[in-house]
Formats: C-alpha cells, sequence, structure tokens
C-alpha cells in the first residue's frame, strides 16, 4: 500500500500544471502582501495585517481546495487506462486498498501542494513580525486540511465510475457550493418558498468549506472555534470514504 | 480484518454523536449580548427619548433563518419563525407586540450579499457593509423595539395616518419620485434642515427651519395639485411619522455608544435622495433631532395623534418652544 501511495504521489508531483497554479498563487499571495496592490474596502484602503492576512488566508484556502481537485482528478482514470491496475491485482491487493492507496495520495499530495501556498503565507505573517500567528498557523492548517481531504476523496470516490470530466464538474460545483456555503444558506432564509426549499436541499448534501475556512482563521487569530463545522467536515470524510469500500471498477 | 471493521464503525458512530451533539447552538452569545446590552442602556435612552418606551416590555424574535429565538429577560425559547424571511420589525404575536429581527450573524451575512449589491437601501439602515456589528444591532433593536412601543400604546393613532395607505403604497411612492420637481424641492428642504441643525445660533436655526417650512409648504401644494387620485402627502407624512421617529430613537442608542461625533457621521452624513422610502427616515429622524434641540422634553407632547411634521411645523410657528421667545 506504501509503495502504492508513494509512486501516486510522485507522478502527481511531476504534473507541471500543479507547479503553475501553485506559483501563480504565490504570486498573487506576494502581490498583496508585497504592498503593491490598492485593494480597499468601503473606500477605505485594506493595509493592515489582520485584513490582509484574512484576505490571504481566504485566498489559499479557494486556490488550495482547487488545487486539491486538480491533483485529484485523473488520479485513478489514468491507473486503469495505463492498465498500471493489472500489476497490483496479481500481486493479490483489493480494489478497496488499491483505491484507497490512491485517494491517500491524491490527499497528501494535495496538503503538499497547499502546504507550500502557507509557507507563502507564513512568510509574509514572518515579514510583519507576526510570530505568535505563525504558531498559531500550524493547528489552523490541519483544520484547512479538512478541505483538502474533503475534495480529494470526493473527487477520488467519483472519478471509480465515472470520466474524469464528469466527476471534475461534479468536484468543482462542490467547491464553489461549498466556498459559498454561508451566502448560499442566507440566500436560501431571504427567498424561502420553493426556491428557497430547493436549496436548502443542496445545502443539505454540501459539505460547508466556508465553515471550516473559517475556524481555520480563527484559530490563527487567536480567537475561539466552533467544533461542529470541524467535525460536520470529518464525518463527511467518513461517509465519502465509504464510497471507497463500496464502489468498484467492472474491468477489475 | 474483524477489529478494523469493528473501528471502523466505531469512528463513524463517534464522529456521528459529536455532529449531533454540537449541532443545536442555540441563540448565540453575540445576540445574547445585544439582547442584554440594550437593555442596559434603558435608563440613559429614557432621559434622552420617549420616557414611557420600556424595551424590556416586549420580546425579541431573532430569526436565524430557520428558527425564532425568542428572548425574554433571561429566557431563551426556540419557536417557529413568524416570517420565513428576514424582516425587522414588530409583529403582533399571540396578542402582544413582539420585536422580529434577524440574528447578528445573519444580519452581518446580509449586508455582505445585499448591501453589496444595493439590496438595503430602501429604509431598512443607515450603516456602512462593513461597519455592521454588535453596536449597529443593538441600535436596530432600539428602532424596531420604538416600533413596537408605537402600535403598543398608539395603534388607533397609527392607524389613522396610515389610512389610504394600504395595499397602494408603492404607486404613491412612484407618484412622488417621479415629479422632478418636487424631488428638488425635497433636497432643497433636507439642505435647509441640516443646516439648522448645525446652526448653533437659536435665531438663525429658527429662521432657517422657517423657510424649509415654506419650502415644504410649496412642496406639498405641488403634490397634491399633481396627483388628485391619491393623497401623496399623506403618505410622506406616515412614514416620516413612524420611521423618522423610530429612526430617532435608533440614533440616539447609536450616539450613546458611540458618541455624538461618529453618530453623525453615519445618520447626518450628505444627503442624497433616493427613490422609495428611504428619505422620510431621514426626514423624520432630523426634525426629531431639531425639536430636541428647541425644546427639552418634547417627546412627552408627542402622542401620533398627527404626524410629527405638523407638530414640528406648530411647535416652531405657534411659540411653543419652552424657552425662546418667537
Amino acid at each position: 500500500m506504501m509503495i502504492i501511495i508513494k509512486n501516486a504521489i510522485r507522478e502527481r508531483m511531476r504534473k507541471k500544471e500543479i507547479y503553475v497554479f501553485a506559483a501563480l498563487g504565490i504570486l498573487l499571495l506576494l502581490l498583496f502582501g508585497g504592498g503593491s496592490t490598492t485593494l480597499q474596502i468601503n473606500g477605505v484602503p485594506v493595509t493592515d495585517f489582520s485584513n490582509m492576512f484574512g484576505i490571504m488566508h481566504g485566498m489559499v484556502t479557494v486556490i488550495g481546495c482547487l488545487l486539491a481537485l486538480l491533483i485529484s482528478l485523473q488520479t485513478i482514470p489514468n491507473e486503469y487506462e495505463r492498465r498500471t491496475s493489472h500489476l497490483v491485482w496479481v500481486r493479490g491487493i483489493s480494489q478497496t486498498s488499491y483505491h484507497t492507496s490512491l485517494a491517500l495520495a491524491n490527499f497528501l499530495s494535495g496538503v503538499i501542494a497547499v502546504g507550500i501556498l502557507y509557507m507563502a503565507l507564513a512568510v509574509y505573517v514572518i515579514g510583519n513580525g507576526e510570530t505568535g500567528v505563525l504558531i498559531r498557523m500550524i493547528p489552523a492548517f490541519l483544520i484547512l486540511c479538512i478541505n483538502i481531504g474533503i475534495i480529494s476523496l470526493l473527487t477520488s470516490v467519483l472519478s471509480i465510475k465515472l470520466p474524469a470530466a464528469v466527476s471534475g464538474l461534479i468536484g468543482a460545483i462542490v467547491v464553489i457550493g461549498g466556498l459559498l456555503y454561508g451566502i448560499l444558506d442566507t440566500y436560501r432564509s431571504i427567498m424561502g418558498g420553493f426556491t428557497g426549499s430547493l436549496l436548502g436541499m443542496a445545502l443539505r448534501v454540501l459539505p460547508d468549506f466556508n465553515q471550516i475556512r473559517a475556524q481555520s482563521a480563527a484559530i490563527c487569530k487567536g480567537g475561539s472555534i466552533e467544533w461542529h463545522g470541524i467535525l460536520a467536515g470529518l464525518l463527511t470524510i467518513y461517509i465519502l470514504s465509504i464510497g471507497l469500500v463500496c464502489l468498484k471498477r467492472k474491468e477489475a | 480484518m474483524k477489529f478494523y471493521k469493528i473501528a471502523y464503525i466505531a469512528v463513524g458512530v463517534i464522529l456521528l454523536a459529536a455532529c449531533i451533539l454540537t449541532a443545536d447552538k442555540g441563540l448565540s452569545q453575540e445576540d445574547r449580548q445585544v439582547y442584554e446590552q440594550a437593555n442596559r442602556m434603558q435608563e440613559e435612552m429614557q432621559e434622552h427619548g420617549f420616557r414611557d418606551l420600556i424595551l424590556s416590555e416586549y420580546k425579541v424574535r431573532f430569526f436565524d433563518g430557520d428558527y425564532d429565538y425568542v428572548m425574554n429577560g433571561t429566557e431563551v425559547i426556540r419557536e417557529d419563525p413568524v416570517f420565513q424571511t428576514f424582516v425587522g420589525t414588530a409583529y403582533e404575536v399571540e396578542g402582544e407586540y413582539q420585536i422580529v429581527m434577524p440574528t447578528l450573524e445573519r444580519f452581518s451575512q446580509m449586508f455582505g450579499i445585499l448591501g453589496a449589491a444595493g439590496g438595503l437601501s430602501q429604509g431598512s439602515t443607515s450603516f456602512e457593509t462593513a461597519a455592521y456589528g454588535m453596536e449597529e444591532h443593538i441600535a436596530t433593536l432600539w428602532h424596531e423595539g420604538f416600533h413596537a412601543y408605537q402600535f403598543t400604546h398608539y395603534e388607533e393613532n397609527v392607524l389613522k395616518l396610515a389610512v389610504g395607505l394600504e395595499g397602494e403604497g408603492n404607486p404613491v411612492l412612484t407618484a412622488i419620485d417621479g415629479d422632478t420637481a418636487a424631488v428638488s424641492l425635497f433636497e432643497e428642504g433636507m439642505g435647509l434642515l441640516r443646516t439648522a441643525y448645525y446652526e448653533e445660533d437659536t435665531e438663525l436655526k429658527i429662521e432657517i427651519l422657517l423657510q424649509y417650512l415654506d419650502k415644504q409648504q410649496e412642496r406639498d401644494k405641488l403634490l397634491t395639485q399633481s396627483n388628485t387620485e391619491m393623497d401623496l402627502t399623506a403618505a410622506e407624512r406616515y412614514y416620516e411619522t413612524i420611521e423618522g421617529t423610530a429612526r430617532y430613537m435608533e440614533s440616539l442608542a447609536y450616539e450613546l455608544q458611540k458618541g455624538t461625533g461618529q453618530m453623525e457621521v453615519y445618520y447626518l452624513g450628505a444627503f442624497t435622495y433616493e427613490n422609495g422610502t428611504d428619505k422620510y427616515y431621514s426626514l423624520g429622524m432630523l426634525k426629531c433631532r431639531i425639536l430636541s434641540q428647541l425644546t427639552e422634553g418634547w417627546e412627552e407632547r408627542f402622542n401620533f395623534s398627527q404626524g410629527i411634521d405638523e407638530f414640528f411645523g406648530e411647535t416652531i410657528f405657534m411659540g411653543q418652544l419652552a424657552d425662546y421667545d418667537i
């Protein structure tokens, strides 16, 4: 299992588009943090650390979620396409173990990629002399990894049965919906009626990435956290993991 | 293998239980603080505003998008919502007027969504998107609390002021906002009132106010002549009185928390004419503030049997000011 994970991570790390994406993310972070932007809220320049850190932390979350999606999208379909899977079956490894290993590899690759982005954020924090925040960023990163885990696992599970394009589309909808969860929930309450009910049903199945991001940001700021959002994220990972046990490919 | 299966199931059960146990958060600490802090301001608010308004007499229903959390003293009860959407108002529930408003968290989110889209410009609030927090929510609670007071103590008078408005509010406002000459006179009138508010010399202040009353008379005449089917001026008087006085109380609550300077930034900043009811909130509030500058305790004589406009005009014209000989 470890060999499968190691090989899969190595392959993920060879993908050029991941580095391009991560580099763009770092560039964007440095642009914001370097003071070379004139971003304003309500006419007031956002230059102080607490404002800028919040914005940059949000950016890391969005870019990180998209990176995790990109990384996980083709792992399982590619394995089957290249018939690598047959080399695994002859060693007596079950489909569940194989898929779990690949999903874990996707998750760890996502964590590494987002970790690189987080390092850029850490550079900004050190530059501002906020060492207290730097220490709190470690548990905050672990919380953020729940989002990465959900996306990696969802895309991996979907790609067992669906073509990469379809699972990518579903993953993208879930990422956008999950990041906008708070806004969508408020819209649901404002609208009411049939549309509100429909949106309410969609929100029941959407993971609340925004809540997890908020808890991660709260840790960085030294504020109190709401455990429900974090636990709900972990439960989502658990439920998705059932897909790894239940879903099988025919060509195996 | 069996051990792994049991462990896997156990993890799921523990996670599910933990989620259920942490799910029902009820009313947040912030909203409880809003309620408690607003009630702690009771004495100071009574000194400055309507003396028989006791905020704690009214239950507050905080709507979180799913349920109403009804606060009454230290008691909080979860109930089905009276409105399935976010509103700030006073509403009759089981024979008593209660204050209905969104939770602080929801209201802040609404500012993020609707404020950016311009959806909160219709009279509902005077705060900027990024500025809405606990102090602002407390001020809003006093605004809605004042509506509960209006309907509880002066329902008959309030309904008399609203005659002719039922079901036809929007055509009336459309007719008013469509009259460019009337719009221009309104803007000029607001300019005069703002100048009067900041004028320290009382004689000059009164002079400016008399100019304003002339301007308003001209406007009323114009609106009456331009539309004989609807009573446009009555509609204006209603909004100005009901919402203007509530905005006045809201601004007092804000002033007590943030100081006069900050209050003037939010409530008396540059005026821009907007279609709809928002301008009447500002107009009525400004008149209340000028009345407070000129005659202390005017609130005790005001009982909604006439519009704030009429009361304002009478106070200035008929020499009812306690301290000044006009």
